[in-house]
């Protein structure tokens, strides 16, 4: 123990002065003479300390629990990141990282690693168990799934430890084979949309509609013409694969690379992407011949441009087809020909089965709550009308026989047919298409007809028209599923709602309108007026028949509903 | 993973025994977990040394220092505490590659003589130490993270008892004095403090849980440590059957009041009641000892913590 030398400050004399509050008895304080006695004042004293540093503590033990946390979900285990793979649709060769971590704060030697159905895939990387993981030690693996191999993958692989831990990777996906047998134009290319409606109609005729499929489904159907080689190919396409899913090029959206594209490169520059298939998520396809062609998966869409989620595997020369795809699945049986001995023609049928949502839009004013579909049908063929009447007739076979009109109205059905001169027309109207759902949802349809024949010229302030006499007064007048028109003239289009009709003449006609045109029109100048309909499609699938790879043709046939 | 007591006679005595304990011990050595030492460098103005942990598994390269200085005059004896990503032989104490920068975390020690703590593994290494009645620590090393290797790679901790310069001597009252389990600041410049992390970015993340100004627990600091910034830790006891819990004590960033960044918790550091409890008391968990120990003079409930003594 330590003994330091220590001293003690003098103090100075204490010399109080006389305090009357204290007591006379006590406060009696004797005089201090010069000198000093010694005794009379604190000397400076010095000392010695005694060291007790340091200080021995009272040590109670007690017991204790540690509180559960995080560390638990991150520590003492073995972490596999990802702990599962699932590699989708293989198109292409397919590299992930595995990261094979031992989070014990103590090694574990890792003494095999079993691996099941594993046909394609590679596991590479660090060296060959048994191989020691220290503390806390992660190393990375490098797992590879080739396009070659079982067209299901269903892989585990079981990393067993020393000390009977046990660590396992599932990995699934699936292979996915390009079925790039081209189409023959000569008979062209149909693409089926398919949607689902129940419609619920009462007994005076008007109706619910209930959508039941929120994406339409979507097919191809189309014919083709094989030589040699190429139809010896399709032999064992459909051998091998036929109840698979292929990644079926849209052969429609033609697109052509313009300058070489080279191994390593990760974008592709395509032509009128915005009118053809390519997705974020889907696929394409860099087309050349049956067997020459690669699949890839499109990661982005911007302008014209691809990125794809992983570098090409090798260059592709200048003017190599490219489409964007889908995976699909042969519908039924596929019948082929056999002309000559290397000759196959056949038709195939496909479904596709990674559906997205179809763009929706609908062009077209707003006019009473729904939208107007002005869009002239072709009449390359003749359009056609049917009248049916929601007629009921009670025949009990003796008697008369009587009838009942339960609706009271006509409903018209009509025959529509569209010829759609480019790939911006036909993305128009898919969309519309879609905002109809098929038979879900109703708009407003002229009847593209020259309906009525004006006679006088009609003012600024106008709010009726006179009209040849059509019997519209004598017949109609202004019944809900026939009272609203679109005015074509040269000062402009109008659509105008009828709101009374009186016979002039037995030539002439006066039909009010719910709102004077605004404009001064003479009667020439009307270029047609037809009556408007609320028509909903009275189809669910819809077929487009592209002729090329530009132009499609359609046919709707429609229904009118009582507005 | 190694532990190891005594007593040293000064300041500048436990540097070297701390510098022997690491690179020599023969648990750290056994586990070849040892500590290798980059500079050494003993003079009569102070002590430097500067280390390099392996790691749990010897692949990692964790860079810590320590120098130690005196003011007679003033009558401090001081470690200043200091955590880098690499080692430059060329470079000075705090010029070391991504050296912890300002004011470092410090411990207040003396001129006589102290008991001492101190246990470590590849990782990281604790100082604990009794100057007069009052207790000093430091926390050199890695963390473990609530994240992979790969996220968070490097979660170097530098944990002190002192930070700022509002007074330098152990017998220093006030929230620059405290132990880096329950952190304060020193009012002079907000980023003091003696609880400093390497972040995922890289960046030196302080972590506060006093103010200086009102000696009051701040909850609207944006990096905290958990569990000791909590209000109601001075009400904790020892379980209904007489063991104490030990809580981990984890890193927190509040960036709402709904959204919290955990970094991870100190490695054989728990926050303990201190209720009939009191320092180097010794807490059985699993069959090892873990040391009660105070933040610096306190002895109220709430400023208790316990160092894993394996």
């Amino acid at each position: 123990m330590a003994t330091l030398p220590g001293s003690l400050l003098p103090g100075s004399i204490v010399q109080e002065p006389t305090n009357y509050r204290r007591s006379p008895e006590i406060s009696e304080f004797e005089r201090v003479t010069y000198p000093f006695d010694a005794r009379d004042s604190a000397a400076p004293a010095s000392g010695a300390k005694a060291d007790t540093q340091p200080v021995e503590e009272l040590r109670i033990s007690h017991s204790g629990d540690y509180l559960p946390s995080f560390v638990g979900d991150w520590y003492h285990r073995i972490h596999l990141i990802p702990a599962r793979i699932d590699l989708g649709n293989v198109i292409s060769p397919v590299e992930r990282r595995l990261e094979v971590w031992n989070a014990y704060l103590e090694a574990h030697t890792l003494n095999a690693i079993e691996a099941t159905a594993t046909d394609g895939l590679t596991l590479s990387g660090p060296p060959q168990p048994p191989l020691d993981f220290g503390p806390l030690q992660t190393r990375l693996y490098r797992f590879t799934a080739s396009s070659r191999g079982a067209p299901l993958i269903d892989a585990r692989y079981t990393f067993r430890f020393a000390s009977g831990l046990v660590a396992v990777l599932p990995v699934t996906g699936r292979r996915v084979v390009v079925f790039g047998i081209r189409p023959n134009w000569a008979a062209g290319i149909t693409e089926r949309l398919e949607w689902l409606t129940e419609v619920l109609e009462a007994h005076d005729g008007t109706e619910q509609r209930i959508r039941l499929r929120q994406m339409p489904r979507r097919g191809f159907e189309y014919g083709f013409l094989l030589e040699g080689q190429d139809a010896r190919v399709l032999d064992h396409l459909l051998f091998a694969w036929g109840g698979r899913t292929y990644c079926l090029p849209v052969w429609t959206d033609i697109a052509y690379l313009a300058e070489e594209v080279r191994a390593g490169a990760t974008a592709l520059q395509v032509q009128d992407a915005a009118n053809s298939d390519y997705h974020p998520g889907g696929m394409a396809v860099l087309w050349r011949s049956v067997l020459d062609n690669e699949a890839v998966q499109v990661l982005s869409v911007a302008g014209n441009t691809l990125t794809l989620n992983l570098a090409l595997g090798r260059s592709w020369p200048a003017g190599t087809q490219v489409f964007p795809a889908r995976l699909a699945r042969l519908d039924g049986q596929t019948a082929v020909r056999r002309p000559t001995d290397t000759i196959a023609e056949g038709r195939c049928r496909f479904t596709v089965e990674d559906l997205t949502a179809p763009a929706v839009s609908e062009p077209g004013p707003a006019y009473q709550g729904y939208r107007i579909f002005d869009w002239p049908p072709d009449r390359s063929e003749d359009l056609e009308d049917n009248w049916q009447r929601k007629l009921a007739v009670l025949d009990h076979g003796t008697g008369v026989r009587g009838y009942d009109d339960e609706s009271g109205t006509a409903q018209m059905g009509r025959r529509l047919a569209w010829l759609l001169p480019d790939r911006s027309q036909v993305s128009r109207f898919r969309a519309w298409l879609a905002a109809r759902a098929g038979r879900a949802n109703p708009a407003w349809l002229p009847t593209f007809e020259s309906d009525l024949v004006v006679t006088r010229p009609v003012a600024t302030a106008d709010s009726g028209l006179t009209v040849r006499n059509v019997g519209y007064s004598h017949f109609v007048a202004g019944h809900p599923q026939r009272r609203d028109l679109v005015l074509r003239t040269t000062a402009g289009v109008f659509y105008r709602r009828v709101t009374g009709a009186d016979e002039l003449s037995a030539d002439e006609e006066l039909i009010s309108l719910d709102a004077p045109l605004g404009v001064t029109v003479a009667p020439a100048q009307f270029l047609q007026i037809s009556w408007l309909e609320l028509a909903r499609l009275d189809q669910d699938a819809v077929e487009l028949f592209w002729e090329t790879d530009q132009v499609a043709r359609l046919q709707l046939s429609t229904r009118t509903l009582s507005s | 993973m190694a532990f190891e007591t005594g007593t040293a006679t000064d300041y500048r005595d436990l540097l070297e025994r701390f510098r022997a304990f690491l690179t020599k011990n023969p648990a750290l050595v056994a586990a070849n977990q040892q500590w290798t030492e980059l500079r050494w460098i003993s003079t009569d103005a102070g002590q430097q040394l500067l280390l390099r942990a392996p790691g749990l598994a010897g692949a990692e390269e964790i860079y810590c220092g320590i120098r130690s200085y005196s003011n007679p005059t003033s009558g401090y004896y001081m470690w200043d505490l200091i955590g880098s990503i690499g080692f430059n032989p060329a470079n000075g104490f705090t010029d070391q590659p991504g050296a912890l920068t300002g004011w470092l975390p410090m411990m207040s020690l003396w001129n006589a003589a102290m008991p001492y703590w101190f246990v470590a593994s590849g990782r990281r290494a604790v100082v604990v130490t009794k100057v007069s009645t009052l207790y000093e620590a430091a926390y050199l090393g890695l963390i473990l993270p609530y994240a992979t290797p790969g996220q968070y790679p490097y979660p170097l901790f530098i944990g002190g008892s002192m930070t700022g310069q509002r007074g330098r001597n152990y017998s220093t009252t006030g929230p620059n004095h405290r132990h880096f389990v329950d952190p304060g600041d020193d009012g002079q410049n907000n980023g003091n403090t003696a609880a400093m992390l390497r972040g995922p970015s890289g960046a030196w993340l302080p972590f506060q849980n006093v103010a200086y100004s009102s000696g009051e627990y701040r909850y609207d600091n944006a990096r905290i440590v958990w569990p000791t910034i909590y209000s109601y830790l001075g009400n904790l006891r020892e379980a209904p059957d007489g063991t104490y819990v030990l809580t981990p004590l984890v890193l927190t960033q509040w960036n709402s009041g709904s959204d919290h960044d955990l970094f991870g918790e100190l490695d054989g550091v728990y926050h303990v009641s201190g209720f009939n409890n009191a320092a180097e008391n010794l807490i059985k968990v699993g069959g090892v000892d873990h040391l009660v120990v105070q933040n610096v003079y306190r002895t109220s409930v709430r400023d208790y913590w316990a160092l894993r003594l394996a």
